[in-house]
């Protein structure tokens, strides 16, 4: 390991490993009545591969067990099991009744060849064009839910991708993911020029025009992000356009702070019909359902076993308001314990609260 | 997090201070240095009521170029920290992602751990913003040391008011060093022990910081292996070499 980038072993090495997790989470209505459970046993399992300096393979299993509530009671709870990047099917429900449902899915299932200059990696990975934290405009292949804490890893895309490294600091990517509607073709230069991280994207989303451009840098001792992506449409009025910007800051006294600022070109920016329209349903021509978003996060770490934070979403127009909290704490070396609330709040005949979801997650992983 | 920004801000500044009282000091920093390093690092945790231990595999070269690889706990396996300059990224290898992050996280003071050093995260040379002068001699462990006395420069933006540190004066071992705030309170006190010969060097292999105020709490760092002055390209501490060494 110490001398890895030297040593060249022709061996296979194989390495696993994985977590279990339960979730447990109640549903609150807008005024904290009616309460629903619903709990979560999750289990994700990584098998990882590598033969000389040449050759790499990921295998990575999810298993969720649900039961409760929200499996009886959320519309389209069990479809939304699959995530929507995914082309293929490779899912398997192994129990399925009125209230409680076994689901796995192949995360991840790839093999990559790499020379010096270049590598071709071909079957479901992520793709990770993004470079901010919540929003991503550029990440157009899989694009995630900032409100899903539970999964980390995020998903992925079934796809080939090419990188080619220009030079040090530079490398151009060619990807093409099948999806279940057109496929995504797309190109990536990324560099590094001032200090600043760059990249340029374009392409076709699903059989339209798609180009964006990214950056990460500093204005002093702040981080300073951005990513802007367009969409195009043959039809007229479809074509949309995302815009992130995003600077964070930590503090001398060990606050971090971050704000981030999303122009979703397509979204809500008035008061609601029925708050039943704002749906959070991501996509990458689409990451929240209201037009102006801003994002302020603050996280500190109140002993290396403890850590807080708070994030709070405002969208004008409709009024949405997230309140989003999370208390850490370690209980083992292995093991964590997660305490994280979520309230929505929105405008339609009035400001009002649309529910609250309290959840607590233990984390044991090996 | 902050442990690891905080050791990529040490590494590449592990340079303990200042002959004639400088040159003292200049010689102790070049010997724990080198010109590059590589070494497999474990850290402790230490408080009253529980500890932690990581381990961690380190690449440095001069001041600018470190990279950090997460050996264990498990959970934290295969995460990448890489300095460049004023620059720093975090590789998270379960979402293959790299995350760039604020020169801020840098050069704040670490709350975790005991390291809260301000002076080593600084881009500023601990031997430019000191003035040096050996107090004394002292004796640590049988080893005879010079006590030499660091004052910060008036210009310089410096967290402390004075350094205490004692050099060993046959292998120039830095043993001893006390951190005393801007009204001569003293805040921390470092220890180094465990004198091994490394790669070919005698060097300390165990340090420890000791905050005064806070009793029971402490953070010590083992060097398990360290090999010095062998070739790493700068190409190595590139985004693109970070994301490889967890594949």
């Amino acid at each position: 390991m110490l001398l890895a980038q030297d040593t060249a072993s022709h061996k296979s090495v194989w390495a696993f490993n994985g977590y279990l997790k339960d979730l447990q989470w109640i549903r609150l209505n807008k005024d904290f009545s009616k309460p629903v459970a619903t709990n979560l046993v999750h289990n994700r399992i990584n098998l990882k591969w590598n033969k000389a300096e040449q050759w790499a393979g990921r295998l990575e299993i999810r298993n969720r067990l649900y039961w409760g509530g929200d499996v009886r009671e959320q519309p389209g709870f069990k479809e939304q099991l699959r995530n929507q990047s995914e082309a293929v099917n490779l899912s398997v429900n192994w129990l399925d009744t009125r209230s409680a449902i076994l689901h796995s899915n192949l995360e991840r299932c790839w093999i990559e060849f790499k020379k010096p200059k270049w590598n071709v990696r071909a079957g479901r990975q992520r793709i990770n064009w993004g470079i901010t934290n919540t929003w991503s405009p550029n990440d157009i292949f899989n694009s995630y839910n900032f409100l899903d804490f539970d999964y980390e890893e995020r998903p992925g895309s079934d796809a080939i991708k090419t990188q080619y490294l220009l030079n040090e600091l530079s490398h151009l990517e060619l990807a093409v993911a099948g999806t279940r509607n057109k496929p995504i073709i797309a190109a990536n230069y990324f560099t590094n020029y001032r200090q600043y991280d760059l990249q340029a994207n374009s392409g076709f989303y699903q059989g339209n025009f798609t180009a964006g451009l990214g950056w990460a840098g500093n204005i002093k001792e702040a981080g300073f992000k951005g990513e802007a992506q367009f969409h195009g449409s043959k039809k007229d009025g479809l074509s949309n356009l995302l815009v992130v910007l995003e600077g964070d800051y930590m503090f001398k006294n060990g606050w971090y702070v971050s704000t981030t600022f999303l122009f979703n070109d397509k979204g809500w920016d008035s008061p609601l019909d029925s708050l039943n329209t704002l749906v959070f349903q991501v996509s990458p021509r689409n990451l929240m359902p209201t037009k102006w978003n801003f994002l302020v996060n603050t996280s500190k770490e109140i002993t290396p076993i403890l850590s807080g934070s708070m994030s709070v979403v405002y969208a004008p127009g409709t009024n949405l308001l997230i309140l989003f909290p999370t208390l850490r704490y370690n209980v083992q070396t292995n093991l964590d314990l997660d305490f994280v609330w979520q309230s929505f709040f929105a405008s339609s005949s009035g400001f009002e609260a649309l529910s609250h979801i309290g959840f607590l997650r233990a984390k044991w992983s090996f | 997090m902050k442990l690891f920004l905080l050791l990529l801000g040490c590494l590449s500044h592990l340079s303990f201070y200042g002959q004639t009282a400088k040159e003292i000091v200049q010689a102790a920093d070049a010997k724990m240095r080198g010109t590059t390093s590589q070494a497999q690092i474990t850290i402790q945790t230490i408080r009253p009521s529980w500890s932690r231990e990581m381990t961690v595999s380190t690449w440095v070269k001069g001041r600018d170029l470190a990279m950090i690889l997460v050996l264990s706990p498990v959970k934290d396996k295969g995460i990448v920290f890489l300095k460049r300059k004023k620059e720093v990224w975090n590789w998270l290898p379960a979402l293959e992602k790299i995350i760039k992050l604020p020169p801020s996280m840098m050069s704040q003071s670490w709350m975790g751990t005991d390291f809260t050093n301000d002076d080593l995260v600084k881009e500023s040379s601990i031997v430019e913003d000191y003035n040096h002068s050996i107090v004394g001699d002292t004796v640590i462990d049988k080893h005879s040391c010079y006590l030499i006395q660091m004052i910060p420069k008036p210009e310089a933006a410096v967290v402390w008011g004075k350094l205490l540190v004692c050099i060993d004066k046959t292998d120039y071992l830095e043993l001893h060093t006390r951190f005393y705030d801007e009204d001569g309170s003293l805040v921390n006190a470092m220890n180094a022990s465990d004198i091994k010969l490394m790669d070919g060097r005698l060097i300390p292999t165990r340090f420890e910081m000791l905050p005064m105020d806070k009793p029971g709490q402490k953070t010590i760092m083992i060097y398990k292996v360290i090999q010095y002055d062998r070739k790493i390209d700068d190409a190595f501490f590139t985004t693109e070499k970070m994301k490889k060494l967890t594949q």
